[in-house]
């Protein structure tokens, strides 16, 4: 699986795609407030190039795991693209919590041990 | 929007960079594109709040967005498989920009264009004309050689530095197919036109093989935009290679494979059984005076289709042939003594007796009966032609007289007897009654 970031940690696709879906899972939002929200929660440790939101949003929604919506913002600038977990989003974002959360534990053992 | 044109302009230049090339449905694509374009209009729009100038801000939103092909591949991939992306995916974004390239380059174009082209009608008409099972066969192994030279038109379309090996393969496979057209003569094909089709195959040919070393990357104007540059530099998987290769040639040959295929829906030989009894009626001194010729054949099963979905479509189709030859002596090979037919050749059906309807019948001994549509012959029913001749005074005994059945021209029976004789057909590669 490819990695889709160029600094920081390293992200595999799924990672990156639960990140998305833990940050929908808040509310939702439009590709560039995600990209900044991941930064501003990692503290700029996940840097993405911006772009790479875009694929991943995709994969999601093809996936039906999110869906998106048109919004007009109005003032002339241009309308944002709004995304929100399916049902099965919500469930998938509940699996994936939870694998990493074991995952997570069993790498502390590991690593902190 | 307060940006002036310029940088609108440039941030959608940049969208379009991304997206060009990428391979799926327009409105997918539109989306994207308003979607990329508003993400580096807000980026633009924040960094020219942070103070930066107009062009500035422009190049840091170009610049966090992300590297264009890496992003145009992660885009298509998001649409499409893996395997589309690295087959399909490499060989379909193309651009059009027409600078740059050599004439040749437009000539090989055309042709394998042609080519297409030909290749479509052609099986068309097979489609429509061939056996059921010469057809399937014949109809799969054009689909399969066409696919593979669609991929390869695609590649040299997008200059893909190794389609014109196969560009060439592809033309010589043409030469090859119209000569096997040439040597096999199929009826409806004029074969000047097949000649035609060789000359051209020839001109091909002549025109690719000087460029069989060049490599595309030196004419100018090469690299590929965006996207494209990534699937241009990207090797292609050499079991595609080799796949495509084979299903090239494979593809073409299986129609000529399937002409020389016995198909099990149209009846054989065994199928049908061909008799012919001569009875012969003598004067006081002996002499032949008359001639009573039954010829019998009977069908086993019919054919499916005979000659393709025009069956199905139309009805109708080539009729089976009969003949008689009732010829005299033949002293140094020239009947002396002709018999004379004394009443037109009779035929029916003696399963249900309802009569066999003929075409014109020849009078100069050597008689050729066309029969009706053989797929209005009807299986396990036999059918019967009488004839009768009168014989001039003078001839102790007559020629063996021979019969024939022509079935489609696909194989022939034959069956030859004299007086008081009775004889069953066999199979002959040409029949002596029919013909020269």
């Amino acid at each position: 699986m490819s990695d889709v970031h160029e600094t920081g940690p390293q992200l595999s696709r799924g990672e990156f795609g639960l990140l998305i879906l833990a940050l929908l899972g808040r509310r939702e939002m439009y590709g560039y407030e995600i990209v900044a929200e991941l930064r501003r929660a990692s503290e700029g440790d996940i840097d993405l190039p911006e772009g790479t939101v875009y694929p991943a949003l995709r994969r999601l929604e093809r996936d039906g795991l999110i869906g998106g919506h048109w919004v007009d913002v109005g003032s002339g600038a241009p309308r944002r693209r709004y995304y929100r977990l399916t049902s099965d989003g919500e469930r998938a974002l509940a699996d994936g919590r939870t694998d990493w959360l074991r995952f997570k534990t069993a790498a502390d053992a590991v690593l902190g041990g | 929007m307060n940006e002036p044109p310029g940088i609108e302009a440039r941030l959608a230049a940049h969208v379009e960079s991304i997206l060009n090339g990428a391979a799926f449905r327009r409105r997918d694509r539109d989306d994207l594109a308003e979607e990329l374009y508003g993400h580096l209009w807000q980026r633009w729009q924040d960094a020219l709040a942070s103070g930066l100038d107009e062009e500035a801000a422009a190049d840091q939103a170009i610049r966090s967005f992300g590297e264009p092909a890496r992003l145009g591949r992660d885009v298509t991939l998001a649409y499409h498989s893996r395997l589309y992306a690295s087959t399909i995916g490499v060989l379909v974004p193309t651009v059009t920009d027409a600078k740059g390239k050599p004439r040749a380059y437009w000539v090989i174009y055309f042709l394998l264009f042609t080519t297409f082209w030909a290749m479509a009608y052609g099986q068309a008409a097979a489609l429509m004309s061939w056996t059921p099972l010469r057809a399937a066969i014949g109809f799969s192994g054009t689909l399969t050689a066409f696919t593979a030279a669609s991929l390869v038109f695609q590649a040299y379309r997008a200059r893909q530095r190794w389609a014109l090996g196969f560009a060439r393969l592809e033309l010589g496979l043409l030469f090859w197919w119209l000569g096997v057209l040439w040597w096999a003569n199929p009826p409806g094909l004029p074969a000047s036109l097949v000649g035609a089709g060789a000359g051209l195959g020839i001109v091909c040919l002549a025109f690719s093989w000087p460029l069989r070393l060049r490599p595309l990357s030196s004419w100018r104007d090469l690299r590929l935009r965006s996207l494209s540059a990534w699937m241009y530099e990207r090797p292609v998987p050499r079991r595609l290679l080799v796949g495509i290769g084979a299903m090239m040639i494979v593809g073409s040959a299986m129609p000529a494979v399937a002409l020389s295929l016995h198909d099990p829906t149209q009846i054989g030989p065994a199928d049908m059984q061909v008799g012919l009894t001569v009875a012969c009626t003598r004067s006081a001194s002996g002499e032949v005076s008359g001639v009573d010729v039954t010829a019998s054949f009977l069908f086993k099963r019919t054919d499916v289709w005979p000659t393709g979905l025009v069956d199905a479509l139309q009805g109708g189709g080539p009729a089976d042939e009969i003949a008689l030859a009732v010829e005299g002596a033949r002293p140094n090979g020239i009947p002396m003594i002709t018999p004379q037919l004394t009443r037109a050749a009779t035929g029916r059906d003696t399963t249900d007796g309802a009569p066999l309807a003929f075409g014109s019948t020849g009078q100069d001994g050597r008689s050729v009966t066309a029969l009706p549509d053989s797929a209005s012959f009807e299986a396990g029913h036999r059918y019967e032609v009488t004839s009768n001749y009168s014989v001039a005074p003078g001839l102790a005994d007559i020629t063996p007289i021979t019969f024939g059945y022509d079935h489609l021209e696909r194989f022939y029976l034959q069956a030859t007897a004299g007086c008081g004789q009775t004889a069953v057909g066999h199979t002959v590669s040409q029949l002596y009654v029919i013909g020269p």
